[in-house]
C-alpha cells in the first residue's frame, strides 16, 4: 500500500485567488505574523521554530532556529535576512510554484523571520528567470505595505520589515549563499570562503541569515499550530513535510508533498510509475548534483537519514528533485547532459572546477561521439576524484561545494553504469591528439587594442 | 602569539599571521599563486594546501585545507610534505597547466614565472591532457601592460590590486567558469600610476610590461639594489641590467617606505640615463658658444675664476645630490672661505598621492630635499647675485624643469657659472662651464627621503667614459684650490 501525501503546503496553494491578500487573509493568513508581532518576544519565535525541528529544505537541513540564533541579540549594526529564491538545481521547481500560487504564504515566514532574528530589511533573491514569480511577489507586498503588514509600524506594533524582491541574473551558483550575498551586493557570483559566517559577516558586511524560500512556507503553521504539533508529524528526527518534486520517466511528474518516511518507491508509485512498458534503470534522488540510484535502492527512505555522509548510498536527499530515469536511457547521453549544465555554471573561481569541468566534459563528449581512447575512462575517473572525491569528502578542494557536486555524482554514475562507458570507449574510434594551439605571441597589429 | 608544529618545527607565528607567513618564519616554502600579502586573500588558487591537525571538540582530526586562509592557531601541527598534501599540490598544477600554452621559450616570465618553478618542484613532466586548449587572442590593456590570455590562471591578483589596494578598479573578470578571462571595459584602458606594478604581481606571464617586452630573458640580469631618485619618499627598487644597461626596474619590499611596489614614474625613470640630452663631455664657453673640452682644462677655468674673487664665490647644491656630494659640497665652501652655501630647491612638485592600500607618492619630485636643506639651508632667491658673482652650482638633476624660472633668471645674473650636470637644461645652456656628472644608477651614494630615514644603494651600470663622480669632481677641485692657495699658483702675472 502506498503512503499516503500529507499536503499542509501544497492544499494552500490550490486555493483559488490564494495570490490575493483578502483571499489569503480569509484563509488564516497573518495570523500567525500578528500572534507572533503581538504575543512573542522574537526569542520566544527563534525558541519555537527551534524546539520545532524545523530545518532548511534547500538542501543541507541545517536547523533553522539554530540558524536564527546566530544572530546578534543587540545588533551593533542592521542585520539582513535574505531569502534564497534562486532555485536552478535541475529538477527542482517547488519554490517556483510555492511563490507564483502563494506568495502570501512565504511573505508571512519572511516577516516572522524577520521578526525573529531583528532584521528590517529581508532580501528575496529571486532566480532571473521565474519572471512571473518576482511579478508575483512585488504586487503582493504592494498589497502588504497597503494594509500595513509590512513596511514601518506594523499592525501598530512598532516593528519595521521592508522586503525587497532582488532579481539574480540566472546564475547557478548564486544559489550558493555566499554566492548569493555577493551577487547581491552587486559582484561577481564569486562564493566567499568561510569563516566569517554569514550571521557575523554576511551581506554588505552585515549580520544576516540565510534562508531557502520553502523553509519559511512551514513557519506560519508552526506558529499558529505550536512547536509540538510540527514535531509530531513524520519522522520526529526530520519533522514536517517536503515537496519532492518527480520529473522523468513517469506516468504523472508533478510536486509530491508527503512526511519524510516515504519511501522512494512510494514516491515513484504517487507519480503513477514509470511510465509504461519501460522498466527503472536509476533515480536520481535530490537533483543532479546528488549521485543516482539505481532499481536496487527503491526502499530507500527519502529522509535525510538514509543518506549519511559515509553511508553506503554515497547520495544525498539534496532539494528532493527526483528524476526518474527508464531503462531508453543511455547513461553516457546523461553524463554529457549533466557535465554540459556545470561546465556552463561553473563561476570559475577555484582551479579545480574551472579547469574540470571544461576537461570533463570535453572527454565525455568524446566518448559520446565515440571518439575516445583507450585509458580514457580511467582518466575521466581520476580526474573527477581531483575535482570532489567522493571517498573522502573531508578533503574538499574548492571553496564551495560545486566541485562535489559534479565530482560526486559522475563519480558514481561512471561506477554503477560502468559497463556503457566502457562500451562507448571500445567502439570508438581514437581522436586523434590534437596539436598544441598556435603561440599566444602575436605580431603586434593582430593585438586587440582595449 | 599562537604556537604550532610546521613539519616537524616548532613556530611562533605573530598573531593574525596565516599559515604561509608562519611557514616563511620556519624557513618552509608554501606554494601559491593567489594569495599576496598586500591583498585580501580569495583562496581561489587553491595550491597552498596543507594538513591541519587540530583539536575539534576533543578529538584530534586531520583535513586538507589552504594555508592561506587558515589563521595560525595554538596547538596547530600543520604538514606540508604529506602525499595528500603532494597530490593536491600536483592535481592543481595539472588542472592549471591542461590550458596554459607552456610557451615558456618566447615567455618574458620565463625564469621568474611561479607556474615554471612549482611545476618543477611540485608537478610532473607529463601531461594527461589530449584535448584542445582553450585558446584566447593577447590584449593590450593600456599604460603599457598587455594581457597574454593564454597564459593566465586566473588567480584575480591583479584584480584585487587594482580594485582594493589602487582603488581605480579597471581590470574585472569577464565571462564565466571556464570562459573568464581578465579583461578592462571597453573604452575604458588601465590608467593609473601604479599599472607598473601588474606584471610583477602576476605570478605567470599574463600580464607582460611592453617597456621590458622581448628585451631580456631574466637569468642573464643581474639584479642591484637601488633606491629611487623620483620623490622624496626613496622607495627600494632594483636595477636589473644586461649588456650594461639597466633593463627595467623592479620594487624591492620595504615595508618601512613602499611595501611591495613602486610607482610607474619611478619604474621608468631608467629611461633618463640614456637620454638624448645626456651631457657626455665638459664644455667651456668661449664667446657666446660652449666648446667640447677636456676635464683638465674645464676644472682650471673654474678653479682660476675661484681663486680670482674668493670673497664672490656661491656654492649651491641641488636636491638631486646624495648626501655624501652633499657633505663634499659643503666642504668645500669651508675650504673657499669667505664663499656663501646655498640651495636650489626642487620646482618640480606635484600634488602628493595617497592609494586605498597605503602606498603613498611625495609631492616633492627631487630624493634629498630634507638634507640639502639641513646642511645649506640658504635658498638661492635669498641670496644676493650680481654680475660680479662666481656660481658654482652642483645640480645633476634629473627632472626638466627643477630650476625653477625665477632660480634660472637670477643664476643668469651672475658673473660666471659653473655647473655640474647630467642633462642639458636652461642652466647649461648659459652656463660658462658645464660639467657632466653620473646618474643615481652610476654611482653609489645614500639618499635622505622626507621622513628623514637614509638609504645607500650600489651602482648599477658603468657611466658614459668622459663623465665624473660629483664627489670626485668636489675633492678634485679642492685639490685644485688648495694647492693653486698654498702655492699661490694661478695669481694674475
Amino acid at each position: 500500500m502506498a503512503a499516503r501525501q500529507n499536503r499542509m503546503i501544497l492544499d494552500q496553494c490550490e486555493i483559488p485567488g490564494i495570490r490575493n491578500l483578502a483571499v489569503a487573509r480569509r484563509y488564516g493568513a497573518y495570523t500567525a505574523l500578528a500572534k507572533a508581532l503581538t504575543t512573542m518576544t522574537p526569542d520566544q519565535v527563534v525558541e519555537q521554530i527551534t524546539r520545532s525541528g524545523l530545518q532548511g529544505r534547500g538542501g543541507a537541513w541545517f536547523g533553522t532556529g539554530l540558524k536564527w540564533s546566530f544572530m546578534p541579540k543587540e545588533p551593533r549594526v542592521e542585520s539582513f535576512l535574505c531569502v534564497n529564491a534562486d532555485e536552478s538545481e535541475p529538477g527542482t521547481c517547488k519554490d517556483r510554484y510555492l511563490i507564483e500560487k502563494n506568495p502570501h504564504l512565504l511573505l508571512e515566514g519572511v516577516l516572522i523571520a524577520c521578526y525573529a532574528i531583528r532584521a528590517s530589511t529581508a532580501f528575496i533573491y529571486v532566480r532571473g528567470e521565474m519572471w512571473e514569480g518576482m511579478e508575483v511577489l512585488e504586487t503582493a507586498i504592494r498589497e502588504l505595505v497597503t494594509a500595513n503588514l509590512c513596511g514601518k509600524n506594523i499592525l501598530g506594533t512598532g516593528f519595521t520589515i521592508n522586503v525587497h524582491v532582488h532579481p539574480g541574473a540566472g546564475a547557478y551558483i548564486c544559489g550558493e549563499e555566499t554566492a548569493l550575498m555577493e551577487s547581491l551586493e552587486g559582484k561577481r557570483g564569486y562564493p566567499r570562503n568561510k569563516p566569517p559566517f554569514p550571521a557575523a559577516y554576511g551581506a554588505f558586511g552585515h549580520p544576516t541569515t540565510i534562508n531557502n524560500i520553502g523553509t519559511l512556507g512551514y513557519v506560519p503553521w508552526i506558529i499558529n499550530h505550536g512547536a509540538d504539533a510540527f514535531k509530531g508529524i513524520g519522522d520526529p528526527n526530520f519533522p514536517g513535510t517536503l515537496i519532492y518534486q518527480v520529473s522523468g520517466h513517469v506516468n504523472r511528474p508533478g510536486l509530491y508533498e508527503a512526511e519524510l518516511t516515504v519511501t522512494l518507491r512510494d514516491l515513484i508509485d504517487m507519480a503513477g510509475g514509470v511510465r509504461s512498458g519501460h522498466r527503472l534503470k536509476a533515480v536520481i534522488p535530490g537533483g543532479t548534483s546528488m549521485p543516482l540510484l539505481t532499481a536496487d535502492d527503491l526502499d530507500t527512505v527519502m529522509s535525510p537519514a538514509s543518506f549519511a555522509p559515509r553511508g553506503s548510498l554515497k547520495s544525498g536527499l539534496g532539494s528532493a528533485a527526483v528524476i526518474v530515469l527508464d531503462d531508453t536511457c543511455d547513461m553516457v547521453d546523461v553524463a554529457l547532459n549533466m557535465m554540459r549544465f556545470y561546465r556552463h555554471e561553473s563561476c570559475g573561481q577555484c582551479t579545480p572546477c574551472r579547469e574540470g569541468t571544461k576537461w570533463v566534459c570535453d572527454m565525455i563528449e568524446r566518448i559520446h561521439r565515440r571518439r575516445a581512447r583507450p585509458g580514457d575512462l580511467e582518466v575521466l575517473e581520476q580526474v573527477l576524484v581531483n575535482v570532489g572525491d567522493i571517498d573522502r569528502f573531508e578533503f574538499n578542494k574548492t571553496i564551495c561545494l560545486f566541485g562535489v557536486s559534479f565530482g560526486w555524482p559522475l563519480t558514481m554514475l561512471i561506477r554503477r553504469f560502468r559497463s556503457e562507458f566502457e562500451a562507448a570507449v571500445a567502439e570508438s574510434t581514437p581522436a586523434p591528439v590534437p596539436l598544441p594551439v598556435p603561440a599566444s605571441v602575436l605580431p603586434a597589429g593582430d593585438l586587440r587594442a582595449p | 602569539m599562537p604556537t604550532m608544529v610546521i613539519d616537524g618545527r616548532e613556530v611562533t607565528a605573530p598573531p593574525g599571521a596565516n599559515l604561509i607567513e608562519a611557514a616563511k618564519l620556519a624557513g618552509i616554502e608554501i606554494p601559491h599563486f593567489c594569495y599576496h600579502p598586500a591583498l585580501k586573500v580569495v583562496a581561489s588558487c587553491r595550491m597552498c594546501f596543507v594538513e591541519v591537525t587540530q583539536e575539534v571538540r576533543g578529538k584530534a582530526t586531520t583535513r586538507l585545507t589552504t594555508a592561506c586562509n587558515t589563521p595560525a592557531a595554538d596547538g596547530m601541527v600543520v604538514r606540508t610534505d604529506t602525499q595528500p598534501v603532494k597530490k593536491a599540490q600536483n592535481d592543481i598544477l595539472e588542472f592549471l597547466l591542461i590550458n596554459h600554452p607552456v610557451d615558456c621559450p618566447v615567455c618574458d616570465e620565463a625564469g621568474e614565472c611561479k607556474l615554471q618553478d612549482y611545476a618543477f618542484a611540485y608537478g610532473t613532466a607529463s601531461s594527461r591532457f589530449a584535448e584542445h586548449k582553450r585558446f584566447r587572442h593577447a590584449k593590450k590593456l593600456g599604460s603599457g601592460i598587455r594581457l597574454y590570455t593564454n597564459r593566465c590562471i586566473l588567480c584575480d591578483r591583479c584584480v584585487r590590486f587594482l580594485r582594493d589596494f589602487v582603488g581605480t578598479g579597471e581590470l574585472s573578470v569577464t565571462d564565466m567558469g571556464n570562459g573568464n578571462e581578465i579583461s578592462v571595459f571597453p573604452g575604458r584602458p588601465i590608467d593609473n600610476v601604479l599599472a607598473g606594478n601588474l606584471p610583477e604581481i602576476c605570478p605567470v606571464g599574463a600580464l607582460i610590461s611592453e617597456d621590458f617586452l622581448f628585451k631580456a630573458r631574466v637569468w642573464n640580469l643581474s639584479a642591484v639594489d637601488s633606491v629611487c631618485p623620483g620623490c622624496s619618499r626613496g622607495c627600494a627598487t632594483s636595477l636589473d641590467v644586461k649588456d650594461n644597461e639597466v633593463q627595467r626596474t623592479r620594487a624591492r619590499e620595504n615595508q618601512a617606505v613602499n611595501g611591495y611596489f613602486i610607482c610607474d614614474d619611478g619604474r621608468y625613470l631608467y629611461h633618463v640615463i640614456r637620454h638624448e640630452t645626456r651631457l657626455e663631455h665638459p664644455a667651456v664657453r668661449e664667446g657666446d658658444q660652449l666648446r667640447e673640452s677636456n676635464w683638465d682644462h674645464a676644472l682650471d677655468v673654474v678653479v682660476s675664476r675661484l681663486a680670482e674673487f674668493p670673497e664672490r664665490i656661491v656654492i649651491l647644491l641641488s636636491p638631486f645630490l646624495t648626501q655624501e656630494e652633499v657633505r663634499a659640497g659643503a666642504d668645500l665652501s669651508e675650504v673657499l672661505r669667505g664663499s656663501v652655501l646655498g640651495h636650489v630647491p626642487n620646482a618640480v612638485q606635484e600634488a602628493p598621492v595617497l592609494f586605498p592600500g597605503g602606498f603613498a607618492i611625495d609631492g616633492d619630485k627631487a630624493p634629498n630635499s630634507t638634507l640639502v636643506k639641513n646642511i645649506a639651508p640658504v635658498p638661492l632667491q635669498e641670496l644676493a647675485i650680481t654680475k660680479d658673482t662666481v656660481v658654482l652650482f652642483f645640480n645633476s638633476s634629473l627632472r626638466t624643469g627643477s630650476v625653477s624660472p625665477l632660480d634660472a633668471e637670477k643664476l643668469r645674473r651672475a658673473g660666471f657659472v659653473a655647473v655640474i650636470d647630467v642633462l642639458r637644461n636652461d642652466i647649461t645652456a648659459v652656463a660658462d662651464v658645464v660639467l657632466p656628472g653620473r646618474m643615481w644608477a652610476e654611482k653609489s651614494g645614500t639618499f635622505s627621503n622626507s621622513a628623514g630615514m637614509a638609504q645607500s644603494f650600489g651602482a648599477a651600470v658603468l657611466p658614459p667614459p668622459f663623465t665624473r663622480d660629483e664627489s670626485d669632481v668636489i675633492r678634485d677641485l679642492t685639490r685644485r684650490i688648495t694647492t693653486r692657495i698654498s702655492t699661490g699658483c694661478g695669481a694674475k702675472s
